[in-house]
């Protein structure tokens, strides 16, 4: 990884797991109700509990929906996003690798990855995560 | 209201604007500006600093003889001036006045497209979404993407209401885009974020809008014709990943709390405004406001029944599709519909026999729902 490159937030990548090319998202349970939240929290949004530990996210999950920016606030157009459903019952906002929207479908399994981009905020070269899907799409 | 569409780029157009709107709804309401006791602007300033954002309001008041009066600036993204209207409603409702204005504008149409789209994702979640790229066309892409798969809406229904709303603006003289189109020219038109194309995205656009709110004392003194508010609900989204992206939960709560507080079911409505920000939205919002089942709304569009002359015409006025979309101003705008369709002041647009009629306005989005979403009803006095 470039030193011009910055993960694009603290707290997001479990330590240590982008530099062994193995990325996992961590996240927060509530060790009251069991609610889990990414990025990570202090206090539980559904109980109001303090007691939060921190828990590595899986790394595949389902394609929830998706679209394709043909004009957007980035200048590499197109480019694809959508929300991931991890088994932990979260939905994580995410690039896409595939940009081609014959290429993805609703529910279909997806794996942890990441992408450097710029930043449609500041313009700055930023690390992110991104999901890539594990099988291609028959048919059609 | 003001014309909708392109305004001069010029750092002082939104007083221009705001002043046109607010002098047409004071002689509208045939009242003196001096009775005007407060006023509550919704303006996103997604321009700003290039255009006045910030001070607007006030400026505009002072240039309409009421400077001085309690002057509110309210930001809910694009339903920044229904929340205006809400919060006019309530100090009316609890008695601090007797007469308020409610403005909304906005100046949009500055630099080129990717500048705007940058400053749009201010109403996303910066660090989360706005980073990486998100877009408003995208995150209703997404809810269409996921319709398509779930319930089964089509292109086809999604390209009717992008005929239909830029239709009806063919005989609103505010709108911005009205344009006869065919369902083949929607879906054949530039893609924009899949699988939306661009006839199916609302323009952004420029333009003011402003409404006169009164105790009911004072209006029937003024006027003949009053327009009374039933109801005026507000909901937050969650924000949580609760979403199911077929219908937007804000909408269905704030929804259900308006029919309840007004004493009417969604059969009594004779006509709505609704946000159709982009076509799929207004598929949806058919279902969150009870006009069909959850998943039929595809099929209402289909048969007819939200056309005017329709069971239930929807966006008689064209929409933020066929009116255009000066995001801080649309909420205004679709008041100002409902009191001229329910006074029968609408000519060629009109929905015959209006008594009750509702507005539907959402503004911001993060995690599948948006961030505020207002559901108000509004009934044509005796």
């Amino acid at each position: 990884m470039s030193k011009r490159v910055t993960v694009f937030r603290e707290g997001i990548f479990l330590e240590g797991t982008i530099e062994k090319g193995k990325p996992i998202l961590v996240g927060s349970r509530c060790k009251k109700c069991g609610k889990v939240f990414f990025p990570k929290r202090d206090v539980c949004g559904e109980c109001y509990g303090k007691d939060l530990e921190e828990i590595p996210l899986s790394t595949k999950g389902k394609l929830f929906t998706y679209s394709v920016a043909y004009v957007g606030p980035r200048s590499e157009v197109p480019y694809a996003f959508g929300y991931i459903e991890l088994p932990e019952g979260v939905k994580i906002f995410a690039l896409l690798t595939e940009a081609d929207p014959n290429k993805l479908r609703v529910d279909m399994d997806v794996e942890l990855t990441t992408k450097v981009i710029r930043s449609s905020i500041d313009g700055r070269e930023v690390l992110v995560y991104a999901f890539k899907p594990l099988q291609g799409v028959g048919g059609k | 209201m003001s014309k909708f569409g392109r305004w001069p780029e010029d750092v002082g157009v939104t007083k221009k604007m705001g002043e046109e709107a607010c002098l047409k709804a004071i002689e509208d309401a045939g009242i003196s500006p001096k009775q005007i006791e407060a006023a509550y602007v919704g303006n996103m300033g997604i321009m700003a600093p290039h255009v006045q954002g910030p001070l607007v309001g006030n400026l505009i008041l002072e240039r309409v003889g009421r400077g001085g009066i309690p002057v509110t600036r309210i930001e809910g993204g694009c339903a920044s001036s229904a929340l205006a209207f809400r919060e006019a409603y309530m100090a009316i409702s609890a008695g601090f006045y007797d007469v308020a204005i409610v403005l909304g504008v906005e100046k949009m149409l500055v630099g080129d497209a990717q500048t705007r789209l940058k400053s749009m994702i201010m109403g996303s979640d910066l660090e989360l979404e706005g980073v990486m790229g998100i877009t408003f066309p995208g995150v209703f892409g997404m809810m269409a993407t996921r319709r398509m798969a779930k319930v089964g809406t089509t292109r086809e229904q999604m390209a009717l209401v992008a005929v239909k709303n830029h239709g009806n603006a063919l005989y609103n003289p505010y709108a911005h885009l009205p344009m006869k189109l065919t369902v083949e020219e929607v879906l054949n038109s530039r893609p924009i974020a899949y699988p939306l194309t661009l006839y199916e995205c609302c323009p952004m656009s420029d333009g003011a809008a402003a409404v006169i709110l009164a105790s009911e004392d004072v209006a029937k003194k003024v006027t003949d014709t009053p327009i009374y508010v039933l109801a005026s609900a507000q909901t937050s989204g969650s924000l949580e990943p609760d979403f199911d992206y077929i219908v937007l939960k804000s909408s269905l709560i704030a929804a259900k709390k308006a029919y309840e507080i007004a004493g009417v079911e969604p059969k009594d409505v004779d006509f709505a405004e609704v946000h159709d920000c982009f076509s799929i939205a207004e598929i949806a919002h058919y279902e969150e406001l009870g006009f069909c089942g959850i998943g039929e709304g595809g099929k209402l569009i289909e048969e007819g029944e939200t056309e005017i002359g329709g069971r239930i015409p929807v966006n008689p006025s064209g929409g933020l599709l066929g009116r255009g979309h000066p995001v801080g101003a649309t909420g205004a705008a679709q008041v100002c519909e409902v009191v001229w369709q329910l006074r029968g002041e609408a000519g060629k647009r009109q929905v015959a026999g209006a008594e009750i009629g509702l507005t539907h306005t959402m503004g911001n989005f993060s995690m599948g729902d948006a961030g505020h979403c207002v559901v108000q009803i509004f009934k044509r006095g005796d």
